[in-house]
């Protein structure tokens, strides 16, 4: 018995750690997944201009959509979902700071670009600001591996570099993030300098991109087609025109995730709910057992006054007190495991496996509904003995 | 005059196809016809008979651990037919103490624990089960094995304990079952004595054995026969 009693607890225990270790799992790659993607921006999009596929209204065909800094007030005020957008300059330029010659991505922006795009400063420095950008000041916010080369050993923030002939004071050093996709390469080799001192510096008029986010991921299509009508109507192409404005909608891959990790949930959580619901099976043939062995004590207690409910709930709270016991001995290994994993150099590639409170929440829920279920037969069936028969007695 | 404990009057007990012959024909055991008792407080009598006369029937009778097929049982002046499962089950609890001949005991328990097993049931709590269990055994000589287990007892003080249990929720009614039947002679005898020092200090008694000796170290005597009862004789009276 006492073996018995070991192996189902053992099936409960694998149960619990399959569904908690394979959830938890699950929801550490998607939060990794998503902290990568994210390294880009959170639900961003980002448009920049095409050409014409069809003359439409006095614009012929094939020609070139030029997109200004002045747009940006257009699709702020106008467009409807919109929760922020932000005009974009790019120039691959050389950054120079005393003997060292850096070819850097130079990215005119606004004051919000740090934001829409996680490029977080490191402590000690600041992305740009509104000032900067209303006083075209000369400041520069770094990349984190342009800092590294510019300035090895040393706090680049405060010093200068010089960009075409100008002298630039560095504000700020992005803080290094993880970034599994990019436009023109990735952010931390980005110099980022005010969208107006840009402009003026580099006699620039043609913006490279907006970087807008809709309100959430539901809005995208209507700022989509709500901006496309903006600018069509302001340039004069046809707004059924795809050719026109190219875009990237980044939350589009947000929602397919999304899915594609509800799906992978539903079969490892399904298959460990299904290893769970054999250890419960165990449970319940144990549970007879158990009766069946402690007959004669179930009869002496009804001898001794206690009632049929009284019976019921002690065998079912001997089936719970197992099922806990079990599902302690796995959730814990699972945590174990998810611990294992996040210390160790599989975590840059998988995350580190997280137990969800919807998670914990469940896993109890889930196995006193075992419990109960696997000790309720059992139970039904000792609160019905007849203590003559238990004790040993014959009619 | 005491008042009575036992009020039986016309009681049977038929088991009705319990067993079957060759033929398939149903049968009905009678077990017990047409009893009547009536035990007073402070009695002590035994119930003696060869196997299968009635005399366990009686006793689960008796114990509420089953029910009359007819006839009327009173215990304590309550009409035991109108309880319901729960009222039985505290009567058991509460009116009645049993002792087994193989003492019952829970095997994972020590010996105060399984004396303040009823008080559990009785809803008593913890501290103040423990110390009625061990005031109990002390007054069963037994203080020196209160934390051992069944397994660590002599059959004696086994039984011992099992009627320390049966006593510890003050019963108006000890029913022993073949009390000594598991015991040697000797130590059968001291338990017989423990029962009837119970007696003597007012506890009603009643004992069901098939063994002539013990019985006639008891004042009241019955003999059953074929489910019924043969005579009811009181000694010294």
């Amino acid at each position: 018995m006492r073996r018995r009693t070991l192996m189902t607890l053992l099936g409960v225990a694998w149960g619990t750690f399959s569904t908690v270790a394979l959830l938890s799992f699950g929801e550490g790659l998607e939060k990794e997944m998503v902290r990568r993607a994210e390294g880009m921006g959170r639900g961003i999009m980002i448009l920049w201009p095409g050409t014409t596929s069809r003359s439409s209204r006095g614009m012929p065909e094939g020609q070139r959509i030029r997109l200004l800094p002045s747009d940006t007030a257009r699709l702020r005020t106008e467009v409807q979902g919109l929760e922020a957008v932000c005009p974009e300059f790019l120039r691959s330029e050389p950054v120079v700071h005393g003997e060292k010659v850096f070819r850097a991505m130079l990215a005119g922006v606004g004051e919000n670009y740090g934001e829409l795009r996680s490029m977080d400063p490191a402590p000690g420095g600041r992305f740009l600001s509104a000032r900067d950008v209303e006083e075209e000041r000369t400041t520069a916010f770094l990349g984190d591996r342009i800092g590294e080369e510019l300035f090895p050993g040393s706090n680049p923030v405060g010093q200068r570099v010089v960009i075409g002939g100008t002298q630039f004071t560095i504000v700020g050093v992005m803080q290094s993030k993880v970034q599994d996709s990019d436009y023109d390469g990735k952010d931390s080799m980005r110099v980022c300098l005010p969208v107006t001192t840009f402009q003026r510096r580099f006699g620039t008029r043609y913006l490279d991109n907006f970087v807008l986010r809709p309100r959430d991921s539901a809005a995208a299509e209507d700022v989509m087609r709500d901006a496309t009508k903006v600018l069509a109507a302001a340039k004069g192409f046809d707004p059924e025109d795809e050719a026109a404005l190219r875009w990237w909608d980044t939350t589009k891959g947000d929602q397919v995730r999304r899915y594609a990790f509800l799906a992978m949930d539903v079969m490892t959580g399904g298959a460990g709910i299904l290893t769970l619901l054999v250890g419960g099976l165990g449970l319940a043939n144990l549970m007879f057992l158990r009766v069946r062995a402690r007959t004669e004590e179930i009869g002496l207690m009804m001898a001794l006054g206690a009632t049929r409910r009284r019976v019921l709930i002690g065998v079912l709270g001997d089936a719970l007190g197992l099922t806990a016991v079990g599902g302690a001995i796995g959730a814990a290994a699972a945590v174990g495991a998810g611990w294992l994993v996040s210390s160790s150099p599989l975590r840059e590639s998988v995350g580190s496996p997280e137990v969800a409170p919807w998670l914990a929440l469940g896993t109890v829920a889930g196995l006193a509904f075992l419990g109960v279920l696997a000790g309720w037969f059992p139970a039904r069936r000792a609160a019905r003995l007849d203590p003559v028969l238990a004790l040993g007695g014959h009619p | 005059m005491s008042d009575p404990v036992i009020q039986m009057s016309g009681i049977g007990r038929d088991y009705a196809g319990a067993e079957s012959n060759a033929s398939g024909v149903e049968t009905t055991v009678r077990a017990l016809r047409d009893i009547d008792l009536e035990v007073l407080r402070g009695e002590a009598l035994a119930v003696l008979g060869p196997s299968g006369s009635g005399k366990s029937t009686l006793l689960n009778l008796l114990g509420l651990l089953d029910t009359p097929t007819r006839g009327s049982y009173r215990l304590d002046g309550r009409e035991v037919s109108t309880l319901d499962l729960k009222e039985l089950a505290r009567a058991r609890n509460q009116k009645i103490g049993f002792v087994f001949q193989r003492f019952h005991l829970v095997p994972r328990l020590d010996a105060i624990e399984n004396v303040a097993l009823p008080l559990r049931f009785a809803g008593i709590r913890r501290r103040e089960r423990r110390r009625r269990a061990a005031e109990l055994l002390e007054k069963l000589g037994l203080s020196d094995r209160a934390t051992h287990r069944p397994a660590e007892l002599s059959g004696g003080q086994q039984q011992r304990v099992a009627i320390a249990r049966a006593m510890v929720c003050q019963p108006s009614l000890l029913l022993a079952d073949e009390p000594t039947g598991a015991l040697d002679q000797s130590t059968g005898s001291a338990i017989l004595d423990l029962l009837t020092e119970l007696h003597a200090e007012g506890m009603t008694l009643i004992v069901v054995t098939h063994d002539e000796a013990l019985g006639a170290r008891l004042p009241r005597r019955i003999r059953m026969l074929d489910g019924a009862v043969l005579t009811d004789e009181i000694v010294g009276s």
